[in-house]
Order: structure tokens, then sequence, then C-alpha cells
């Protein structure tokens, strides 16, 4: 039996014997942690309240653990001071951990770096090594090694965390190089800026005075032929004079749309690292990273529950971690299994606003086809894909039968169905291209 | 050389400069005034070394003496106690001598020579300001800067000279205070901007020291990139500036507000007041704009205290909202309002919100909620 659902059980007992007061003072803040040969170990939060409880409530808990677990002989109580709040603990300036903060001041005025983000705050996992590795190498001899460094990566998977505690570094390290971070939007709004205001030339020599060059995000200059133009410009100026440049992206240097060959090339030029979605081992390592900055406290098992139930990326880990702090706190929950599972259906509730309507018009709509299109015989390739994928969407998103697709989609046979299924997952195993589209259309399907 | 002095001119003197001495470093000559004569003054200077005050004190003597290092506690408590008006000071060596008919001190002189050297500036294109302005403008700011030094750039005021105005603004990262000084309030001949971050110590004396000089309605200030200096003729501040740049605070400045609220000044701060007796350990406060948007609530509860829940009329536009602020903040920055109404301008989403004297737009403060 899961410990902290038995402690409850007692607590429960126990809590009618006793007033209020006196068992929010010394019961509530207590955890059972083990129980070992007949021993039960129990962590109460300082030692007034040892003291307290082994004196007037030792009979009752004993009693009330008997009656759960016959074969109980006493119990030991060991103390522990995270215990003060159920959830955290709190700190006299506890204040910064509510109080928010204009995220621009953070900024640091003359590079754009944000100082929060480091290594020593950066989990490593299988899903980074790659990238952290070559991050590091190019705080050892920024410009030599790996020039340029492409890091790519998902939303959320800490490419902008990576970059940053790149450049954090190198300022650390080397005083007088000179770091500027930004991110390409921020790039061409300058370059929008300059062409305005005629000072094209002071912008040239702005950008090529840098010692280490930080771009966030550059899929946004697809498009933008001027800005590429200024940023081809700049990176080979940089590049040639073995100034270190480093650029992050949502997908890989081939795989952006619109912009230049000649930019794509001299990106692949250097190094290239991708950031995937964390295993399950270095979600939970994230959360207790997390948790140690806010001191948090939370039960390992809630921990682990979070990691498996947030598997996308890191800012939703992150999200989640803070919605179930939160809440245990203001409705004054016990932080157990029950009460965080509940409090995450909220953040899975979105999904279940999907329908059928919705992912026909949404990948309709993302083929530019006409959904009655869909519903025709047609065998015509550009429509046999999009309707595959909304066989494969109604069985993955909704958990629809064959069958029912089948008959849903203008009564079809429910292997056509069965297959079209497969082929997709196999297509997006195989093809990352491929499921760049399918997560794009799922985001849509989100909104 | 000895002569006859009014007790107070010198003990203002004394008191002045005694705000620059520091007490408990780990440098024993920085407790002392340093005395010495200068011309037609005799010279009053003291400085912990980051800031540094000199008054002059004007004799007509032409006798000269070596300079002297008398502890400043010591001379600032026996004018205190004294009852002549008048007395006779006497500058030997080693020693300065007090004396009227009654009583004669002698206080020891430490090493005139372990006093540090205060730093020269050049008293180039003065900014004229008036005095009581800018007393109001740092009393309006002062509450936003930051008790930590963690930061540099978020322990000073910032004050930015630009073509249009005069801004002194704060910020502690959670909040941000502006004061805008118009310029019918100040002179100057410098063309370009200037931006310099004051440390928040500095202004703090020199808040005092403006108490002090209520005959006085201006003052100059010289600065060069490392050091201001604040001259009240008689007697000048010197401070360092804090080497960071401020933060771009510009565009933290919200634009657009999704409720907007006029309310009475002194109704909000009695009810911010009373409902702060009931928040919990993070200060929270609750502010509901129910959907009638008659009127704002303000909701408090604590587990231990209890719980307070408050109604003031309002003028609302807007939709409807709850938001948590830190009731402090909301007092320091309801503080410098002058007029009966205040605007405060809400936003949702951890974005920040504003308040600002309804007529006078010279001063406006953010604020970012708390979130729960």
């Amino acid at each position: 039996m899961n410990f902290s659902i038995l402690w409850q059980k007692v607590l429960s007992e126990i809590e009618i014997q006793t007033s209020k007061a006196n068992f929010q003072t010394w019961l509530k803040n207590s955890d059972l942690r083990k129980i070992n040969e007949g021993i039960a170990i129990i962590a109460v939060s300082s030692n007034f309240a040892k003291e307290w409880i082994e004196n007037k409530y030792h009979k009752l808990i004993l009693k009330s653990l008997r009656s759960l677990i016959p074969n109980i002989k006493t119990i030991e109580y060991i103390i522990d001071t995270n215990l003060t709040q159920p959830v955290f603990k709190e700190k006299e300036n506890n204040l910064k951990d509510f109080q928010l903060s204009f995220p621009e001041v953070k900024i640091d005025f003359e590079t754009g770096l944000n100082s929060r983000y480091q290594f020593e705050n950066f989990i490593v996992g299988p899903s980074n090594e790659l990238a952290v590795a070559a991050s590091l190498a190019v705080t050892e001899n920024p410009g030599i090694k790996y020039n340029p460094l492409f890091v790519y990566g998902g939303v959320g998977l800490g490419k902008t965390h990576l970059i940053q505690a790149t450049g954090n570094t190198i300022k650390n390290k080397f005083k007088n190089k000179k770091i500027k971070y930004l991110s390409s939007e921020k790039f061409t709004n300058e370059v929008i800026e300059a062409i305005r205001f005629k000072n094209t030339k002071s912008f040239r020599e702005k950008y090529r005075n840098i010692d280490v060059l930080i771009i966030d995000d550059i899929q946004f200059i697809s498009g933008k032929e001027t800005t590429q133009m200024e940023f081809f410009h700049t990176f080979n100026e940089l590049y040639g004079l073995n100034k270190q440049i480093i650029i992050s992206s949502d997908r890989p240097p081939s795989a952006l749309p619109e912009i230049e060959e000649r930019l794509k090339s001299r990106f692949e030029g250097g190094m290239i690292a991708d950031i995937t979605k964390p295993e399950f081992e270095t979600r939970v390592a994230i959360l207790h990273q997390k948790m140690k900055e806010k001191r948090y406290f939370l039960p390992e098992e809630i921990v682990e529950l979070l990691a498996k139930k947030i598997q996308d990326n890191i800012r939703n880990l992150e999200g989640g971690l803070n919605l179930v702090v939160n809440s245990l706190k203001y409705q004054k929950l016990l932080p157990t299994k029950k009460n965080v599972e509940k409090i995450l259906e909220k953040i899975f509730q979105p999904k279940k606003t999907i329908n059928f309507k919705k992912i026909l018009n949404t990948v309709s709509e993302f083929y530019d086809l006409n959904p009655d299109q869909i519903f025709s015989k047609c065998r015509k390739k550009e429509l046999v894909k999009p309707r595959q994928i909304i066989m494969y969407l109604l069985k993955e998103e909704l958990g629809f039968a064959y069958s029912t697709i089948a008959e849903k989609l203008g009564n079809r046979d429910h292997t056509t169905v069965l297959y079209a299924c497969q082929k997709i997952s196999k297509e997006i195993q195989k093809n990352p291209f491929f499921e760049e589209e399918i997560n794009q259309i799922k985001s849509r399907l989100c909104k | 050389m000895k002569f006859f002095i009014l007790k107070e001119n010198i003990k203002k003197a004394v008191l002045i400069v005694s705000r620059a001495t520091s007490i408990g470093g780990n440098l024993p000559i920085l407790k002392n005034i340093l005395f010495k004569k200068e011309g037609d003054y005799l010279t009053l200077s003291a400085t912990d070394l980051e800031i540094a005050i000199n008054s002059w004190i004007p004799l007509k003597i032409k006798e000269n003496f070596s300079p002297l290092v008398i502890p400043g506690n010591i001379l600032a408590d026996v004018l205190n106690l004294i009852p002549d008006e008048k007395i006779e000071i006497e500058f030997k060596k080693e020693k300065i001598i007090l004396r009227s008919k009654n009583f004669e001190t002698k206080i020891n002189s430490q090493n005139a020579s372990d006093f540090p050297i205060l730093p020269k500036i050049k008293k180039e294109n003065p900014i004229k300001i008036d005095i009581q302005i800018l007393k109001n403008a740092l009393n309006s700011v002062i509450g936003a800067t930051s008790v930590t030094s963690v930061r540099s750039d978020l322990t000073g005021i910032l004050f930015y000279l630009n073509k249009e105005n005069l801004k002194f603004v704060a910020t502690d990262s959670f909040r941000l205070a502006q004061k805008i000084i118009d310029k019918n309030f100040y002179q100057t001949k410098t063309k370009e901007e200037v931006k310099l971050l004051i440390p928040k110590k500095t202004i703090q004396e020199l808040i005092k020291i403006i108490d002090l000089f209520d005959n006085l309605s201006f003052l100059d200030i010289y600065f060069d990139p490392n050091q201001i200096i604040f001259d009240f003729q008689n007697t000048i501040l010197i401070s360092r500036l804090i080497n960071a740049s401020f933060p771009e605070y510009q565009e933290i400045i919200p634009k657009k507000f999704d409720t907007q609220i006029v309310v009475s000044k002194e109704k909000l701060i009695s009810g911010i007041k009373l409902s702060s007796l009931f928040s919990s350990r993070i200060n929270d406060l609750k502010f509901k704009i129910p959907t009638t948007l008659k009127n704002l609530e303000l909701i408090s509860q604590d587990s231990i205290s209890g719980e307070n829940i408050l109604y003031i009329d309002a003028k609302i536009e807007g939709s409807p909202q709850e938001i948590v602020f830190n009731y402090k903040y909301l007092l320091d920055g309801l503080k410098p309002i002058k007029s009966e109404k205040v605007f405060l301008g809400i936003n949702k989403n951890s974005k920040p919100s504003l308040i600002k004297d309804i007529e006078d737009n010279s001063y406006i403060y953010i604020l970012m909620p708390i979130k729960i």
C-alpha cells in the first residue's frame, strides 16, 4: 500500500479525535516515510512536534496504524524541517517566489543576456548531450572550434537556455570579449530601423565589432530578404575574423523554408546539434532543479507523476509544477497522487475540445482543401495524404475505432483506415519533416 | 589661530558634514571631520568613501593653521551640550579648543595625513534646479529602489536629462517609479542626453541635507562620468556614481489597460491599510473588480489572523477581474500622489499595472502583481 495514502487514512482518523488547532500544529505537517520489519518511520517537522507527538499521540497513531497494517510493532519519529509547510518551505524573503518582476529588467544591457540562464541550472540528458558538449567546447575556445554552432529543437526544450548559458559562460571567462545575444526578430527590426533612418553603415559597424554573436530563433528571418542579406554579410565578416557565431532554430538548416541556399550552407558549415524531447529521467531531474530554485517541496512520487504526465516540453513541465504547488497551497490539500491528478486534469482538458469536425476542418484548411473532397472516393495523391492524416488523428487523438472512422469518412473499409494509420505512424518515425508537419497540424488543433 | 563664532553656525556645519562620516567601518579615520583653512574660509569635510560632504564657514582671519582631524560625534555632542550662544574656537597644533566664560574643551586631533583626499571635480555646465521640486521628485521615486545590492543597477536612481525634461526613475524589478521634472524648474546649457545612476544612499542624504537648507531655492548639480556634486553654495555633497546601465525601462511602461479605475486616494489608502491587517506573510492583497463594475473590492485573507473584505466606490471601465498585489508596494506607489483621485490601470496575465495622479502626468508608478 502506498505510504502517503496510508498516512492520510491514519491522519483522517486522528483528526476526528483531536481539536483542529492541535491537529494543524502538530500532525498536519507529518509524513509516513517507511515501514521496515514492523517499525514505522514517521517524519515530523520539529523537535517540539516530535516531543509532543511521542507523548500525546503515540498510542493513537499506533492503534490507527495497526488497524490498517496489523504487524506494526512500534513507531520511530524523525525530524525533517522541510515539513514545516506541507508543500514547500517558506523563508523570510519568500516574497520573491510569488512577486512577479519586470522581465526586461533581468537582461544585461550590454550583451542582451539574461543571467538566469547558466550551465549550472541546465539539466543534461541524452536528449541534449551533444548540444551541451558542443556548447561547452565553444566556451573553451570561442570562434575556433565549432563555428558556427547551430542548435535546433522544438519549442520549450531549452535552446534559449543553452545558447544564453554559453554566452554567459564566455562572458565570465573572457572579460574582454564583446558578446551580443538577440532574437532574429530583433535583428530584423534593427535592420528595418537602420534602413529607415539611413544609418546602415553604423548598423554594420556595430555588428562587425562583436566577438560572439548569438541569434535566437533564426527561422523568423524566413522570407525577409533584406534581413537575410544583412545577416549574410555580418555572418561572413565575423566568420572571416574567427568570431564565434551561435544560432538556434526550431528545425535543421536544410528544413528552413524561404531562406537562401547560401545562408543555409553557411549554417551547415560548422557544428549542428539537436535537442530532442527529454526522456523520463531527465524530466525528473529538471523538476528537481526547478523545485530547488523555487524552494518547493513535493514527495518523490508526485514528481514522478508530473514527469510521466507532462512529456512534450520543459515549459509545460514547469507550468505543471507551478500549478500543482500553488493549487495544493491555496486549496489546502495534501500532496497526494489523487489530488495532483485532479489538478493536472486541468492542463489536459484542452484536448477534450478536439472533435471529428475540428480535425476534418483543420486538416482540410492546412492542405487547402474543401472538407467535402475528403469524403469523396477520389484517389488523387493530394487528397489521399490528408485523408490518411485525418484517419490517423482520429485514431490517435480521439481514440475512435477503425470501423467508426471508416464509416464517418464516407463508408470506407476499416482495413483502409488500419493501413492509413500504420502508414502515417511509420512515416512520422522515418521522416522528421513529416513529423514536423504533423506537429504543426496538432498544434493548430489545440488552438 | 582663534576666533569667536556663533555656536549655531559651527553646529549646523558639523551636523551636515557628520552625515558623511562612517561609523564602524574598517577605516577609523572616517569617523572624523577634517578642519582646514582655505582662503577666507574654514572648511569642514567628511567622507565614508562613497559620499563626501564639504562645508565652508567664512572667516576674516589671515592666520593659517595646519589641518586637524576631530571625531565628528564628540564635537557634535559638545556643541549640543554647551549652553553658550557665542564661543571661541582655537586651532592649535594637534588639538582644537572650544571655550567660553564657563568651560574649556580640548579635543585631540588624529593624524590629519591619514584623512582621505577628497575627489576634485570640474565645476562646468551646472544644472540649476529648484530645490523643493528636486526633493519632491526624489521622495517620489526613492521607495522603488532595491534594498539588496546584488544588482548594482537596481540600487540607484536614474538621473536622465534629455531635451524635453529631467527624469528620475527607480526600480527594484518588481515596481518602477518615474517622476518627470518640467523644464521650467531647471536650467542647463548641456545639450546632449545625460544618464547617471546615483546610489540610493546619496539620495537619502541629499534629501536630509535639503531639509537643512530651507532658505535656499536653487542648487547646482555638476557631474562627470564617475561622480556627481550637489552644490548648496556653502556646502557640497559629492557622490560616486554607479557604474552600470539602468534597465531599458521604456518597454515596461504599459500603454493599454484591461481595466481602468478612478478612485479616491484617501479611501484607497485607508482601505489598503485596513486590509493589510489580514494579509498573509507575502503581503498579498486581492483587488476584485466585480462584473457590475460598480465598486472595487479589496480582499485579504490570512489563515492565522482572519480576513477582511472592503468595498470602495470607484469609476470603473473595462473588464472585471481579480488581481493580487503586494500591499506595501501599493502604498509606496500611492504616497507621492497629491490629488484627491488616483488612476489605476490594471492588466491581466502577469502584465504590469500602473498607478498615477489623475491630474498630474509627471509621476507614474508601475507594478507587477503577485502570482497565486
